[in-house]
């Protein structure tokens, strides 16, 4: 830096004596970090609108008159403004902007600068999130905005990610964000023909995305209305600038591997483990009923182990060791991706060109995403008042996917095998006698491809009406269509319910339109009072049509599509719509650069509310104060800038059915015979849930905005909550969805950006924090159960696991224990069903687990979440790395019933609950003794559930620019080698595979934390070029 | 260039804004009831609904016949496999959570609504005798099924008092209202009368021969079963009689030909419908070999094997191994994925007459004695000769023999009064024979408060 403001010094020095005069100033911009030039950088005369773009050398040349002041401009630069005087030589040392004061922050139908916003919106930039490993954007925004919480339930690609922005603020509606890209409210619905979601993001390059703004606030996002209640994602995308035009190639290829693993028994502790289960259910049923084990539960007296064996397992062999648990995972996973892009322009016209061609495949056997994309935007400037340009995104998307978490064929459930039953028999065939379905089998013998084709395009036209006053209209198309192709083989016959093999196809195609006009007028009176002002309307129309069909009974394993299948077993097609019709204003006025206000309101009507709530209006308020302007603060060498902001508003929640208030007759079938039956509930009074949210946040920035940051506490209040309310079953029906039902998030942001070490070393620091408590204040009475023993319930955060307590082995006998959590009758007492022991004092604990009662025993929710994100560089080399972690949240093992059961059954069990099971009176553990089939304490409780607090090392990148006076000798403009890195490290004490789960067949505002043979997230490594030219 | 006039141009924009686009987009894949119950063929078409409902897994599609099976096994059969519901009714260990009691419990009720709405809407079919016959039907036999799972025998105490289930007998209101459904338990004696009446409605009405539908034969074979629960064998046996005596009904000519068909046969007195398209047959699911697609989770035990003589052919063909050596021995009745289901079929009438004829009393009904019609049935499954006298032990067994895992073992232990020893000693009238009321009906109806069965 010293070296930048020398060489400005001395060059103005030098020209001061030049006269003014009509003349071209030329100059080149370099950044102050390495002296390494900066294309692309806007170099305006101020208070004109003459400008000029630094070439690739970072030149520029520029007509000047005069004295006038030359204002620098970059993205990821502090502006420049230089008084050019008479010279006409005007070079610029810029410094890199850590924290994007000056940025322009995309707002709903317009853009504001960060300083000046009122309400809360975070930022991340495209190029933060470029070339995570991941498919879809969502997931590659974790740990990197506060309070937005991201969570990928498992580690098969291409899946639903969970994001909450500021907490859920429904139960029965959707929880996601809205997205909106360039301007369009994109289709993000999960169209997966199976329970395991899939997700629309994941059809789109995020190395296209220019930024991602995050509207968290009501001021911010009730622009948006009836939707907006879970906070709205801009994503914009990449546009061109004038200049020469730029190309880039991007390669990068690596390996996956499984984060983490659990630990299974092997061949020998199998054996070893049962047999000893089966000696002490032998022992048990002795005492118990004077026969053994064989009478018992066979009526065969004398039965061996051995013997047992046999019956159970099918084929297996005492000195096998298949590691089962390890057959799930592929050893080549991992990912190759190839990147394009063009951009430049001149005045009139810009453009930005790319393609991507990803591969990756996923860490489980059979899992993989292959993408091609590519895009092109346009800008035309027509002529001084029109402009107009198209964004024009085309990829396919194709998806190979596997069976849901709690099918018998999904890879994770291979670990439930025996390993004394080898997965391949003596002859090289694999081993179908297996005690539950052999999974390779499926792998070897099916097929599932799910290809996605996606247009998302619009056009816009601009025209400046009167200075100030503009009006701008927008067309949108977001076309997806959707094939789900599934083959299985005769092979897998038991497991489909197929004979002879069969398949299905399943087509689904969303037609997105919408349309957005509107005016915008900006104007400055009297120096000190700006107003912008933005008013229109928009209208989206989304048809969704489906058909499928499932069929079966191959001539072989040869034939794979349907039209060689001889029974159709179902054929239907579907059809469905919705409409929104909007009506929208906001004024943002602002006095003497110091005093905000914001004012906004929405109508929005919706075909999908009852006919009597058709229109809603959302209105929101905000205002700021910029005290760092005021004349006590203007000149304070430590605070360099400090707005108080506070936003009050209201944004709603549309229901997810698009008939949901409708009563309702559906066709069905009996023997091929028509029928119907009623099937909805109407509810004419249906409408959106609102969220009021009050907003009060700080930013700030000390020591010339060397430390910048935000803090924020919030309070979302939720009103008329859609709930499936149940209705007695006796009426014929299960539930009717209606408007009842409160519950609020409160929460406190924190964001700090720091430079902490500047000059040709540099270090920044970005940490976000957020913490949010969610409670559920009314459900009308209603519970509403999900997942395994999730709940929605009045006083308690959605989701909250409520269970019986367990409370480990009895000590004396090994017998599994509840804490009884009521009071117990005296007869209880008597007759010894009930007990205290020692350890526990005077809680009442029971081994009979009907006796004991449920409790809310666990929460699914994050106590609070972040990230920190630290960024080095030092002469061409960069190392950034960002920490994510969620700390507090539980998660609930629903296979623990089956996987770490006390060998009740033949599952293979955790190596961990093997050597620490009950084995003798005085032994003090959770784990209850191992017996075989009568079960000790495998029932639903508290036993499984664990904390899944984690730190992850998410992203690790490590690169090399090489010097530019190199590169440019092979006519190159920049060569960047990099290797990085996606969940390096994990810090968790979760003892199955991954503490950030949500299995997937299950999925759901309620269903949370629950982990049901899910796969773990994928650990990458990879390596890089990107060559620019 | 001035491209437009900019006063035009901003009357183009609010002409723009203020167009009103099309909110009213209407349903297609469904539609609301104006459009849906209009004249006599849809009042069919739901009629249909309402046996779809009845065909529902949790209902005559398997689990109302595996329930009375799981519950009342004395070393019959063994169930394996993962599901926990069913394990716990097995093991007779459930709790009011049970999914599978709950699963029954809504799924009756749901097919109780149809019936109840076709007969809310029989004016739009002009009052026809016949669908209000075959809707009663429906909603008697889902009564009946309902009540004895769900509430304590008939001979179990006084039925006037004990708690049966809630009679619903208006169609719900599609705008729903509360408190139509905020309905308490009726007694026993209340629900049985409903059933009775019903069925008897439907033998009236409905005629001889209905397709695959209910016939008047049905009826009188549902009332038999009803009658014979209620210990009213004479009733019982009268109705058994008119059914044989009918001549609609043969015998088929061999034990395995009742089973496993497409289509009803000449033993078929009523049967669940089941195609590739539609339908699920959930005892195939649960009983059927893994060579069969079934999960085999439901085993015959050797005690039960051991009950048949071994030339019987019930044992020699409806009994197989799955897959040679494996010990696991499966019931042969439930092996094709898309077969019907026989609810009641002529072999139970054979046996309900010799039960009658033995314990009413009074002259014989019909021309067999109790001896004759055993004899029948084990003419026809090549077994021994019954017992020259027949004592109530031996029918039972027979019973047992011949109607074995088709639901009717908790229903004759009651009966009879026997006492469980597999998980045992449970005694024929303890509470964990019978379903607890679903938790999810206690906490939704609040007029079933303090109403839930005991032990629950």
């Amino acid at each position: 830096m010293k070296r930048g403001l020398l060489l400005l010094f001395v060059a103005w020095m030098g020209l001061s004596t030049s006269y003014a005069q009509d003349r071209v100033i030329t100059g080149r911009v370099s950044s102050s970090e390495d002296g390494a030039p900066i294309p692309g950088v806007n170099v305006l005369i101020k208070g004109t609108t003459i400008g000029a773009v630094t070439d690739a050398e970072g030149k520029y040349s520029i007509n000047a008159s005069g004295s006038p002041t030359l204002v620098f401009s970059f993205i990821g630069y502090t502006t420049v403004e230089s008084d050019a005087g008479a010279r006409t030589t005007v070079d610029v040392a810029m410094n890199p902007d850590t924290q994007q004061l000056s940025e322009v922050v995309v707002v709903g139908y317009g853009t504001q600068l960060k300083q000046e916003l009122t309400g809360n919106i975070a930022k991340v930039s495209g190029s933060d999130i470029k070339n995570v490993p991941v498919p879809s954007v969502d997931q590659a925004l974790q740990g990197r905005a506060a309070g937005v919480f991201v969570e990928a339930g498992n580690g098969k690609l291409g899946q639903g990610i969970k994001v909450r922005v500021r907490g859920s603020a429904s139960v029965s509606a959707s929880n996601e964000p809205l997205y909106v890209i360039d301007g369009i409210i994109s289709t993000t619905d999960d169209l997966s023909g199976t329970d395991a979601p899939t997700n629309p993001l994941a059809q789109i390059n995020f190395n296209d995305i220019e930024s991602i703004d995050i509207l968290k606030d009501a001021s911010a996002a009730s622009i948006y209305g009836s939707r907006a209640a879970n906070g709205v994602v801009l994503i914009t995308t990449k546009r061109g600038k004038s200049g020469k035009t730029r190309f880039n190639v991007g390669f990068q290829t690596g390996f996956s591997e499984p984060s983490r693993k659990a630990k299974w028994l092997n061949g020998p502790q199998y054996y070893e483990a049962f047999n000893e289960a089966f000696e002490n259910a032998n022992a048990k049923a002795l005492a118990e009923d004077g026969v053994d084990f064989g009478d018992y539960f066979y009526g065969e007296p004398g039965l061996t182990f051995d013997e047992v064996l046999d019956y159970e397992l099918g084929y297996w062999e005492k000195d096998s060791n298949e590691p089962w648990s390890d057959n799930a995972f592929r050893d080549d996973a991992g990912i190759s991706q190839f990147d394009f892009t063009a951009s430049g322009g001149n005045e009139k016209t810009k453009f930005y060109v790319s393609m991507q061609q990803l591969n990756q495949n996923g860490i489980l056997i059979g899992d993989a995403l292959d993408r091609t994309s590519g895009r092109i935007n346009l800008d035309n400037q027509a002529s001084d008042k029109l402009s107009f340009g198209f964004n024009f995104n085309l990829s396919r998307t194709i998806n190979r996917r596997l069976t849901d978490d709690n099918e018998f064929t999904t890879p994770m459930q291979l670990l439930a095998l025996p390993p004394i039953q080898p997965a391949h028999l003596d002859d090289g065939t694999l081993n179908d006698a297996t005690v539950y379905f052999n999974g390779l089998i499926k792998h070897e013998n099916s097929s599932f491809e799910t290809t996605v084709f996606r247009n998302i395009s619009n056009v816009y036209g601009q025209l400046i009406l009167a200075p100030g006053l503009l009006f701008r209209s927008e067309f949108a198309l977001d076309i997806l269509t959707q094939n789900e192709d599934r083959w299985d083989g005769a092979a897998v016959d038991s497991q489909t319910g197929n004979v002879n093999g069969g398949g299905s196809s399943r087509w689904v195609n969303v037609q997105n339109y919408s349309t957005n006009n509107f005016f915008n007028y900006k104007k400055n009176f009297g120096s000190i009072h700006d107003i912008d002002l933005t008013a229109g309307m928009s209208y989206q129309y989304v048809l969704r049509n489906s058909s499928s069909i499932t069929a079966q009974t191959f001539p072989s394993d040869a034939f794979k599509t349907l039209t060689n299948a001889s029974v159709i077993t179902a054929g239907p097609s579907n059809e469905t719509a919705y409409a929104f019709l909007s009506y929208f204003a906001r004024a943002n006025y602002k006095l003497n650069d110091k005093y905000l206000l914001s004012l906004s309101g929405r109508l929005d009507g919706s075909s999908k509310f009852g006919e009597d709530q058709r229109y809603g209006f959302f209105p929101a308020a905000s205002a700021g104060w910029i005290l760092s302007q005021e004349s006590f603060l203007k000149d304070n060498s430590t605070i360099s800038f400090l707005k108080l902001r506070a936003s009050y508003g209201v944004t709603g929640n549309a229901p997810n059915g698009n008939f949901s208030g409708l009563p309702l007759y559906s066709g069905i079938t009996y023997d091929k015979l028509g029928g119907i039956a009623p099937t909805q509930l109407g509810n004419k009074q249906l409408k959106w849930e609102t969220t009021i949210q009050t907003d009060i946040g700080v930013d700030f920035g000390f020591l010339n905005d060397r430390i910048t940051g935000e803090i924020d506490y919030y309070m979302k209040n939720t009103d008329d909550l859609l709930l499936n309310s149940n209705v007695p079953g006796t009426s014929g029906f299960l539930t009717r969805l209606v408007n009842v039902g409160k519950l609020n998030n409160k929460g406190f942001e924190f964001v700090l950006n720091t430079r902490n070490v500047t000059g040709d070393f540099t270090w920044t620091t970005n940490f976000n924090f957020a913490k949010n408590i969610n409670k559920i204040t009314d459900l009308d009475k209603n519970v509403i159960e999900g997942g395994y023993i999730n709940r929605a319930v009045e006083g308690e955060p959605i989701g909250v696991f409520y269970v019986q307590e367990f409370a480990g082995a009895n000590p004396d006998n090994g017998d599994a224990l509840w804490f009884l959590n009521r009071d117990p009758d005296q007869t209880e007492i008597d007759d010894g069903a009930v007990f205290q022991i020692q350890k526990y004092g005077d809680r009442y604990v029971t081994n009979d687990y009907g006796l004991a009662e449920r409790k809310v025993v666990g929460n699914p929710n994050p106590d609070f979440i972040g990230g920190l994100n630290n960024t080095l560089a030092y002469k061409g080399f960069d190392l950034s790395f960002l920490f994510q972690f969620v700390v507090g949240n539980d998660s609930y093992n629903g296979g623990g019933r089956f996987e770490r059961a006390d060998f009740v059954y033949f599952d293979n069990q955790l190596v961990e609950d093997w050597e620490n099971a009950w084995r003798q009176p005085g032994d003090n553990t959770n784990i209850p003794q191992a017996r075989l089939f009568y079960g000790n304490g495998d029932f639903e409780s508290s036993r499984y559930i664990q904390d899944a607090s984690y730190v992850r090392l998410k992203t690790l990148s490590f690169g090399y620019t090489l010097p530019s006076a190199a590169v440019s000798k092979l006519f190159l403009s920049s060569v960047r080698l990099y290797v990085s890195a996606q969940n390096l490290l994990t810090f968790t004490k979760y003892d199955l595979n991954d503490p950030e789960v949500n299995t997937d067949y299950l999925s759901s505002n309620i269903s949370q934390g629950n982990d049901f043979y899910a796969a773990p997230q994928a650990k990458t490594i990879m390596f890089g070029i990107n060559v620019g030219f | 260039m001035k491209l437009f006039n900019n006063k035009t141009f901003i009357a183009l924009s609010f002409t723009l804004i203020l167009v009103s686009c099309d909110l009213d987009i209407k349903p297609v894949d469904s539609v609301v009831p104006e459009d849906a119950i209009t004249d006599a063929a849809s009042v069919q078409a739901l009629l249909v609904g309402g046996y779809d409902a009845l065909s529902d897994d949790d209902l005559y599609g398997g689990w109302i016949q595996m329930t009375s099976d799981l519950l009342g096994t004395n070393f019959d059969l063994n169930w394996g496999g993962t599901f926990f519901d069913p394990r716990d009714i097995w093991q007779k260990v459930m709790t009011a959570n049970n999914g599978q009691a709950e699963a029954t419990w809504t799924d009756g009720y749901e097919a109780i609504n149809i019936a109840n709405t076709v007969l809310a809407n029989l004016d739009k079919a002009g009052n026809d005798p016949m669908i209000e016959g075959e809707a009663k039907f429906i909603r008697g036999a889902v009564y009946f099924e309902l009540v004895r799972l769900y509430a304590k025998d008939w001979a179990d105490g006084n039925p006037a008092v004990n708690l049966g289930v809630p009679l619903k007998l208006e169609a719900t209101n599609m705008v729903y209202d509360p408190n139509q459904n905020f309905i308490s338990r009726n007694t026993v004696e209340e629900v049985y009368d409903l059933v009775l009446s019903d069925l008897e409605t439907a033998e009236a009405n409905l005629p001889e021969e209905n397709g695959f539908f209910a016939t008047t034969w049905a009826a009188k074979a549902m009332l038999a079963r009803v009658h014979l629960q209620r210990r009213e064998y004479d009733e019982a046996r009268i109705l058994a009689n008119e059914i044989i005596e009918s001549g609609y009904f043969e015998l088929a000519d061999r034990v395995d030909r009742c089973f496993n068909l497409d289509n009803n046969n000449s033993e078929d007195i009523f049967a669940i419908q089941v195609t590739p398209q539609d339908g699920i047959n959930d005892l195939q699911t649960f009983y059927a070999s893994r060579s069969f697609n079934g999960r085999r989770d439901i085993r015959t035990r050797g005690e039960f094997r051991a009950l048949f003589d071994p030339s019987d052919e019930r044992y020699t063909r409806l009994i197989y191994e799955d897959g040679a050596g494996s010990g696991r021995y499966l019931s042969g009745k439930y092996k094709d994925q898309f077969a019907n289901i026989s609810v009641i079929r002529l072999a139970e009438m054979y046996l309900i007459r010799a039960e009658g004829n033995l314990l009413a009393g009074g002259p014989q009904v019909g021309p067999n004695t109790p001896h004759d019609d055993l004899q029948i049935l084990r003419d026809r499954a090549k077994a021994p000769a019954a017992a020259a006298s027949p004592t109530i032990d031996d029918i039972m067994l027979e019973r047992k023999l011949e109607l074995a895992f088709e639901g009717h073992f908790v229903h004759d232990i009651r009966r009879t009064e026997t006492t469980i020893d597999q998980f045992g000693p449970i005694s024929w009238d303890a509470d964990e024979l019978i379903l607890p009321v679903p938790q999810r009906e206690m906490d939704a109806n609040p007029g079933l408060s303090g109403q839930q069965n005991a032990g629950y």
